[in-house]
């Protein structure tokens, strides 16, 4: 009877040739899983990556798609084709790419902006949105890697300055860090972010799904399999379990979605009574800017890379509410985070690469925002950028025709 | 938050290994195994974030103090109280936060997050990003400390030196979860290994039959834990099936992650005791208890069971009792636990009060243990409730199992 391991190796023994028992026989057997694993890659299919539905409901533009994947997908992104009859646009950024007017108008800045110059160089303009909602600044850097592997003809970066150089919080999407592991590899001067934010596993996983369907599609698999098992269940799960008493605080902690909940509730930087504003400049008042700090390199390497993309890259700090700058304390504390993107930004110059450093605020009209960097209506934005961003191509091809449309998002 | 999949913390340990064995096995000093194996351990935490591996960093800095003055004090007239405070200051953590568990797991983050930064500026950045957690392995690593101490105080050890708690308490593969080992177990082996292909084929094997049992029947039973959130909206047929269910993947689920932790360590060379000896299939309490999570049932044989006089017949209930409690209370001190307690004390006591009066039979065929072994399977099922339930919880949820809503 089979009860322990040194069952199970005398039966290999008497039946399999003593498989595994001398270093080339594990080796043999290391050789078999990775066939095994690229067979399964051509046997079992996962279903085709699922988008953000709720996202992509609210793009009613054609040729824009919001190209992230679940939160907890290792994928990270879609995959991105390479369509030559397309001036493609890989547009990174977080929630502040969402545009939330009033009477629940709901667009995307890249949408808008497609709207406003739906041709580039006499070819349709696409828009792949990476939309990283909630994303920190080395969320942003995995991304901006993924995008230039897909090696669109122009990468914009949406950066928020709240969280540029901000401490509290460096990374909310960990997902990531396997799609993008193979892309830090090839940048030594990544690799103390990797050691830092990806593990053992990000890291194989990430190399080994490049060659392996069966694993890089693994996320799908799972979930196909769960649905399966939930089907078969008998067990009835109703969708809203019956509300019983208002939840402990442990159980506040165990809902919350990222860390910073935690961090922010019980290490109060503020009071969290005030309103969201008062909130957001107190975030503002977080970051380090001194050239100490982890997020010094992650922003360095994100504009290394978009430099040495040779990928014509705009990258711009979002907006932030004209009502909350004519606070002298915002203001100070936005254009100290302003003045070190700069510095950093000096150091990464490329033909090919524009960091607006100065926060749009600076440079376009006022808009309504619902909060300090959330806003009401792009219109004023996406003007702006089209028009800069045409002149930036315009620039290194004079021969690229690009100008907003008559009858854009204005 | 407050969420941690095991399988991550074993995907990077044997994904490290590809580093970790070669390098272990070709440097054969013991001095740098030790630190070499404890730096994976802590680096495998820190993964996890900076703050779980600067928290066992002052924990198993502190179990060695300890240990060396019990060591030094043992023989003294104050030697017992010396011994008493160790064993009292290495519980207290785990004790706090079993009783106050939300201010526990509010100051332990904050606390070792402020140490992570005070340690090292960038720990401090990076652990911000991590997820809030548990104190996760806590319950383990008081018991290997308590354990290492006690065996300082009865003489089997003199006090260790710093890089041998440090090898011990950092040992890589039983971090989070697996079996309680003792510093008897890899304290030969790490000095030796020469059998490095059978190390490897057996760890090999055994961590594939922890991934089978993780994955094939585990993971397809995981559904199962819905029977404690949604039992008002199931008849009772669904609830007695689900329970079973789970039953089944408790089990499988904790016993391959032994496993998992014991293929990791037989692939260093560590022969690690096994932490299940398939309890599903035992016929009498006491048989069940002696094959579910062994090392940590040995654990407590060693250190309430014996002490309290199990060895002897008019005693033996008594330690029967308090060894049962104190295993179940380590998963948590409520009422739902104690309740386990006093239900498992009595099959125990029960058993053991039969069986002194009627001697089992020498041989029993598998018509004759079936029975048995199903009565006993449900015996053990029908309080695994008590684990998963709060305290108001219990009452309704019996009752949805006999039909009364």
């Amino acid at each position: 009877m089979i009860r322990t391991v040194k069952d199970v190796t005398a039966v290999l023994d008497r039946r399999a040739g003593g498989a595994g028992r001398s270093p080339l026989s594990l080796l043999r057997v290391g050789v078999w899983l990775v066939v095994g694993l690229f067979v399964a890659g051509f046997v079992v299919h996962a279903p085709r990556a699922p988008g953000s539905p709720q996202y992509q409901a609210h793009i009613k533009v054609p040729n824009v798609r919001d190209v992230t994947l679940d939160h907890n997908d290792p994928r990270g992104f879609m995959h991105v084709d390479q369509d030559p009859r397309y001036f493609r646009i890989a547009w990174i950024g977080a929630s502040t790419l969402q545009n939330i007017a009033k009477h629940k108008h709901y667009t995307f800045v890249p949408a808008d902006f497609r709207a406003a110059v739906p041709e580039i160089g006499g070819k349709p303009v696409r828009v792949d949105m990476y939309f990283v909602s909630g994303g920190r600044i080395q969320d942003m850097y995995n991304t901006v890697l993924a995008a230039i592997h897909g090696k669109p003809n122009l990468i914009v970066v949406d950066d928020n300055p709240l969280y540029a150089f901000n401490t509290l919080a460096l990374q909310s999407w960990p997902s990531l860090n396997e799609a993008s592991a193979p892309y830090e590899l090839a940048r030594p001067g990544s690799w103390p972010l990797l050691a830092s934010f990806a593990t053992p596993e990000d890291i194989a996983l990430g190399l080994a799904d490049r060659r392996l369907p069966a694993l890089r599609e693994r996320w799908s698999l799972a979930k196909q399999i769960n649905d399966k098992l939930d089907n078969i269940s008998p067990l009835k799960q109703p969708t809203q379990p019956t509300a019983t008493t208002k939840p402990s605080a442990l159980q506040q902690i165990q809902a919350e979605s990222e860390a910073l909940d935690f961090w922010l509730t019980y290490r109060p930087i503020d009071n969290p009574h005030d309103p969201v504003a008062k909130r957001q400049l107190a975030l503002l008042h977080e970051s380090q800017i001194d050239g100490g700090s982890v997020t010094d390199r992650i922003v360095a390497q994100l504009l290394g890379a978009l430099a040495e993309s040779r990928i014509p890259s705009y990258f711009y700090f979002s907006d932030v509410d004209p009502q909350a700058l004519s606070n002298p304390e915002v203001n100070n504390a936005l254009a100290g985070i302003e003045n070190h993107m700069r510095q950093v930004a000096e150091r990464h110059r490329a033909p090919t690469l524009t960091v607006q450093w100065q926060s749009l605020a600076r440079l376009v009209p006022p808009v309504p925002f619902n909060d300090i960097v959330h806003i009401a209506d792009d219109g004023p934005i996406v003007a702006y950028l089209a028009r800069t961003i045409c002149a930036q191509l315009a620039r290194l091809n004079p021969t690229t025709t690009c100008s907003p449309s008559a009858g854009g998002s204005q | 938050m407050l969420q941690f999949d095991s399988f991550t913390f074993f995907a990077n340990l044997f994904i490290a290994f590809i580093v970790v064995v070669p390098v272990y096995r070709l440097v054969p000093n013991v001095v740098f195994r030790r630190l070499f194996l404890g730096l994976v351990g802590v680096y495998l935490l820190w993964l996890i974030a900076p703050r779980l591996a600067v928290f066992y960093l002052a924990f198993w800095t502190l179990t060695w103090l300890l240990q060396r003055v019990v060591a030094v004090t043992a023989e003294r007239r104050f030697g017992t109280l010396v011994f008493a405070v160790a064993v009292v200051m290495l519980l207290a953590p785990m004790v706090i936060w079993k009783l106050f568990t939300t201010g526990f797991v509010i100051h332990f983050n904050l606390w070792t997050d402020t140490a992570a930064r005070a340690l090292e500026g960038r720990w401090g950045e990076v652990d911000l990003s991590r997820d809030i957690l548990l104190p996760l392995g806590l319950s383990f690593s008081t018991f290997r400390g308590i354990d290492l101490v006690i065996k300082t105080y009865l003489g089997a050890f003199v006090g260790l030196r710093p890089d041998e708690v440090f090898f011990y308490g950092f040992f890589p593969p039983v971090q989070l979860i697996g079996p309680v080992i003792q510093y008897t177990e890899i304290r030969e082996a790490v000095k030796g290994g020469t059998r490095v292909a059978e190390d490897l084929r057996e760890g090999s094997l055994l961590a594939l039959s922890g991934l089978a049992k993780v994955f094939l029947v585990s993971y397809p039973l995981q559904n199962s834990q819905g029977v404690f959130t949604f039992y008002k909206a199931n008849s009772v047929g669904v609830l007695w099936l689900e329970l079973l269910l789970f039953a089944v993947y408790f089990f499988f689920n904790f016993a391959g992650y032994s496993d998992l932790a014991i293929g990791a360590s037989k692939m260093l060379g560590f022969d690690i005791y096994r932490n299940f000896d398939w309890p599903y299939t035992k016929t009498n309490p006491q048989a069940f208890w002696n094959s579910w999570h062994m090392s940590l049932t040995h654990f407590f044989q060693r250190n309430v069971f014996v002490p309290f006089g199990g060895m002897r017949p008019h005693t033996q209930y008594r330690a029967i009792f308090f060894t049962i409690m104190a295993i179940a209370l380590w998963h948590n001190i409520s009422i739902p636990l104690v309740i386990f307690g006093l239900y498992h004390a009595a099959g125990l006591i029960g058993h053991r009060w039969l069986a002194e009066r009627r001697p089992p039979r020498s041989a029993e065929t598998w018509a004759q243990r079936l029975p048995k072994v199903a009565a006993l399977f449900t015996f053990f099922a029908i309080s695994v409730p008590l684990l998963e339930l709060t305290t108001s919880q219990v009452v309704p949820f019996y009752s949805a199992m006999v039909g009364v809503k």
